[in-house]
């Protein structure tokens, strides 16, 4: 027998059909053996259901209900309106925490972090790929605060490409401040600026870098490379920097 | 018009949700009203869920004091027994779930004295014998179902209760509960019918 035609002649059994379903559904059911012995079974435990309904008398009485209430201990009736306001501690510690943490970066670590790599003639001891992930601040012949900012889109410099080493935090430069992480800039052929003077130009730098010490800083491409000299310019008493022809012409390594 | 109004009144203080209210609020004797208006179906379903008086009065007093604990939790859109008979199901469950211990002995015993008590309806004693096993092979079935099914065919069953309730204490939808239904007697029809047989032969 089907499961469907089971679960029909159940329902016909428990009088869960509607009478004109009920009625067809009998005499199918009775033109068959198997059908009609279901619908026999499932009549009986109907009727032996129906008749389990009755159950004795109960001994149940306040006084136990009382004692076990009072025995198991009230709980203390919740305040709805404080947990309704129970969210609020939650914003609260995040805006503590944020505060925190931004209080604690500008006062904990010192403003002038060391330099991670920085570029010398006179040293080159360097790891291969190198790091840029500050803006870019070159100082011309005359330094001035409105010229020596060279961001990402308005400078001919471009940064190196950056394989790793993001771990050093960022902190914002003052005004003719050298960002400590301009290590190797390179620059392409078709835009360069003339005011560097071309190949090999020098380009002296901020005088505020001065006293970052000397590493050493490599060009992982093949184009245009400028080095930041430790050496200071004795017009401007600001770094230099000179560009070279290309990474080739760069010792690379210890 | 003076008389209606105040006796809407009254019956509004006397309803579920009134009473609950004044319950959450302090009144313990608006709790003992809902207790004596409902002790009896609570304790019906229990009794039909265990079949044992003592076991099923534990579990009266344990839903009781559960809902007096969690009459805070208490939803006002649901009925109350709906709610109350819900935590009667949970608790009939976590029962029916640690008395699989029980030896089955114990079990057979307090079904032959319900027996005792319930049949001889008729002065046929055929009828009688006959009523007799049938009675039994059925409460051993009933026994034998998973406490899920059990439940289920108590609420429709025995209780009769509507789908729409049914739903709701079962926390299911109407046509999941008549699913659960139609899987319940299936289950307890595959029980009873070799029962039948074996006492047959």
């Amino acid at each position: 027998m089907k499961a469907k035609f089971e679960e029909k002649l159940a329902q016909l059994a428990f009088g869960d059909l509607s009478p004109s379903d009920a009625k067809k559904l009998e005499i199918e059911a009775q033109s068959q053996q198997e059908a009609r012995e279901t619908l026999r079974l499932y009549r009986e435990m109907r009727d032996g259901l129906r008749g389990m309904a009755e159950v004795p008398e109960d001994q149940f009485s306040k006084e136990r209900l009382r004692d076990a209430i009072l025995k198991q201990g009230l709980k203390p009736r919740p305040d709805r309106y404080a947990s309704n306001r129970s969210w609020l501690w939650m914003p609260a510690v995040a805006c503590a925490l944020g505060f925190g943490l931004v209080y604690a970066r500008h006062t904990i670590l010192p403003k002038n972090v060391n330099p991670q790599i920085v570029m010398s003639k006179k040293s080159l001891m360097a790891p291969p790929l190198l790091a840029v992930h500050e803006p870019i601040r070159v100082a011309d012949n005359t330094p001035s605060p409105a010229n020596s900012f060279i961001g990402p889109i308005q400078s001919p410099l471009r940064k190196t490409r950056t394989f790793g080493y993001r771990h050093r935090p960022r902190h914002h430069l003052e005004p003719n401040e050298v960002s400590p992480n301009i290590l190797a800039v390179k620059l392409d052929g078709d835009d360069l600026n003339p005011d560097f003077g071309g190949a090999n130009s020098t380009i002296p730098t901020s005088p505020s870098a001065s006293d970052v010490p000397p590493m050493v800083a490599t060009a992982a491409s093949t184009g245009p490379i400028v080095f930041i000299d430790q050496d200071k310019d004795e017009q401007t008493g600001a770094q230099k920097a000179t560009e070279v022809g290309n990474a080739s012409n760069v010792l690379v390594g210890g | 018009m003076g008389y209606d109004a105040s006796l809407s009144g009254r019956m509004e203080l006397d309803t579920d949700g009134a009473l609950v209210k004044r319950a959450r609020d302090g009144d313990y004797s608006a709790f003992e009203k809902l207790f004596d208006r409902h002790r009896t179906l609570v304790y019906r379903f229990a009794y039909q869920m265990t079949s044992r008086r003592d076991d099923a009065e534990d579990i009266v007093q344990e839903a009781f004091v559960r809902a007096y604990q969690n009459l805070h939790r208490y939803r006002d859109e649901a009925k109350f027994t709906t709610w109350l008979l819900r935590i009667v199901t949970n608790l009939c469950t976590d029962q029916a779930r640690m008395s699989q211990r029980r030896s089955a002995l114990e079990q057979q015993e307090a079904a032959g004295a319900l027996d005792w008590m319930t049949s001889g309806e008729t002065e046929d004693p055929v009828h009688n014998l006959e009523a007799d096993r049938r009675s039994r092979a059925l409460k051993k079935a009933l026994n034998a179902l998973p406490a899920h099914h059990k439940a289920v065919i108590v609420l429709r069953d025995i209780e009769e209760r509507e789908y729409p309730d049914m739903a709701a204490i079962l926390g299911c939808t109407v046509g999941g509960a008549k699913l659960r239904v139609l899987r319940a007697r299936r289950a307890l029809k595959e029980r009873i019918a070799p029962l039948l047989g074996e006492e047959r032969t």
